[in-house]
């Protein structure tokens, strides 16, 4: 009886042990996918990343998925720039022609997901919070036109690399 | 007695069917709460499919129709109610009145406007007028800036862009041919609207040939009606896209409107300067429709700034 009353014991405490850890990798899981921050050049090899060429007003945008090169040089372009506390250089707004670059990343082992507005210099990352990055040299802008290079004609790449570098 | 067209063949008759004498009540009260639905029968003819229901007393002497008389509201012997550009919760009872009567032998017709006021109702809204138009056609004398026939009988909302911008579903959903047609939609898998798509054939090549008869295919008429009409054009980026604009109302002022892709609507230059088209170097022509156009898209892209 009272052999049995102590394995019973341990039998509980073990159950509770597993449930304790199955809690503690679950908060720590959460606690992952709270990233505040644009992921670092060693994160960069986790993420996915489709670029999007906002240029267009009735056909779709040009659209399409980032090498892991590409996303670990943006990655590290953004890492070198200067925050600003709020969006420096103008804003497309509704102009008619070439608006920027969108590209979304995600984390393949959390999920988060961000999005990177870059244009004419100005950069608005988007996710769990909100960071402004000032370009002056637009070498981010530059680095996704030549990931679009492939996806677009002649002509569009041409037009672009004149608005980039106005 | 009070019988109901619906209104939406071109070739086939349209069904029709008879109000019960309680339908005939709820009808009537219906009017009577907005006398504003009742609109001229002869209203949005030249447009391809759905176009509201066409209701005929033809007992004057009925107790039902003496009563709406006696109410104050002019209720004409034929009228039409319920046409796309209006609010729609009429059109659906109407529509229910069908259902026995004409269910089976005209079940795809019922299905049809079923559909298009799902549609309608579900997603796709327009932007209502302005307050100081009223539903009946209205004689004005608006100086849209630029060329283009100035139509006698505009609709011109009294724009709130935000109809548009106000949330992120409607600003990415919709884009400039959208924003032209007074279409919005609330879905992305069925946002930004290409023209001819809803006519049955999108357009080919980037011509104006090629972008003018998928307007035409869409139901877009070459000039003004004899309802508010919007007016609209557009013009081509050579080898890359198409742009639209239509004539709205902003604070008394009739402006071009547009919205470029998934960006927010605003007021646009004169798109007849080539000055204000950038690289849309190409003009189209003007066309024009009776409040909206119906028109159709494949999805939003995947990526909207």
């Amino acid at each position: 009886m009272r052999e049995s009353l102590v394995g019973k014991s341990a039998l509980g405490l073990f159950i509770v042990a597993l449930f304790m850890l199955a809690i503690w990798s679950l908060v720590k899981k959460g606690a992952a996918r709270q990233v505040t921050t644009m992921p670092s050049v060693q994160g960069a090899a986790n993420l996915k990343g489709i670029a999007s060429l906002d240029v267009f007003s009735g056909r779709p945008n040009p659209t399409w998925e980032l090498s892991d090169t590409t996303i670990t040089a943006l990655v590290t372009e953004l890492d070198q720039l200067k925050t600003t506390p709020s969006l420096e250089g103008p804003d497309p707004d509704s102009r008619l022609g070439y608006r920027g670059f969108v590209v979304e990343l995600t984390d393949q082992t959390s999920g988060a997901t961000r999005q990177v507005a870059i244009y004419l210099g100005g950069i608005v990352e988007t996710g769990m919070q909100t960071t402004f990055y000032v370009d002056p040299d637009r070498k981010t802008e530059k680095l996704l036109l030549e990931s679009a290079h492939p996806h677009i004609d002649s002509s569009l790449y041409t037009y672009v690399e004149a608005e980039i570098n106005q | 007695m009070f019988s109901v067209e619906l209104d939406i063949f071109s070739g086939r008759p349209n069904p029709r069917w008879i109000l019960s004498e309680a339908e005939e009540k709820e009808l009537v009260n219906r009017i009577l709460a907005d006398p504003a639905s009742i609109l001229p029968d002869t209203l949005g003819q030249a447009r391809l499919g759905y176009r509201g229901f066409i209701v005929r007393v033809h007992d004057s002497q009925s107790a039902t129709y003496q009563g709406a008389l006696k109410s104050g509201v002019q209720v004409p012997l034929i009228f039409r109610i319920g046409t796309p550009a209006q609010a729609l919760e009429g059109a659906h009872w109407l529509l229910s009145t069908a259902e026995k009567s004409i269910g089976k032998t005209d079940a795809t017709a019922l299905e049809a406007a079923e559909a298009e006021l799902a549609r309608a109702e579900d997603s796709a809204l327009v932007q209502p007028p302005d307050p100081s138009q009223p539903g009946v056609p209205q004689p004005s004398t608006p100086q849209p800036r630029g060329a283009g026939q100035c139509c006698l009988y505009n609709y011109l909302t009294g724009t709130d862009y935000g109809f548009w911008n106000s949330n992120w579903t409607y600003q990415h959903a919709n884009n400039c041919y959208n924003f032209a047609a007074n279409y919005r939609v609330g879905d992305l898998n069925v946002g930004f609207a290409q023209p001819g798509l809803q006519g049955g054939q999108v357009f080919g090549s980037l011509t104006v040939a090629e972008l003018s008869a998928a307007c035409r295919r869409d139901g877009w008429s070459d000039g003004c009606l004899s309802e508010p009409t919007i007016m609209v054009c557009y013009a081509i980026w050579p080898g890359q896209d198409y742009h639209f604009w239509r004539v709205v109302a902003i604070s008394g002022s009739n402006v071009w409107g547009n919205k470029p892709g998934c960006n927010p609507a605003a007021t646009s230059g004169d798109p007849s300067n080539p000055a204000n088209r950038g690289n849309y170097t190409t003009f189209g022509e003007y066309f024009y429709a009776p409040g909206s156009r119906v028109v159709q898209g494949y999805g939003t892209p995947p990526i909207c700034r």
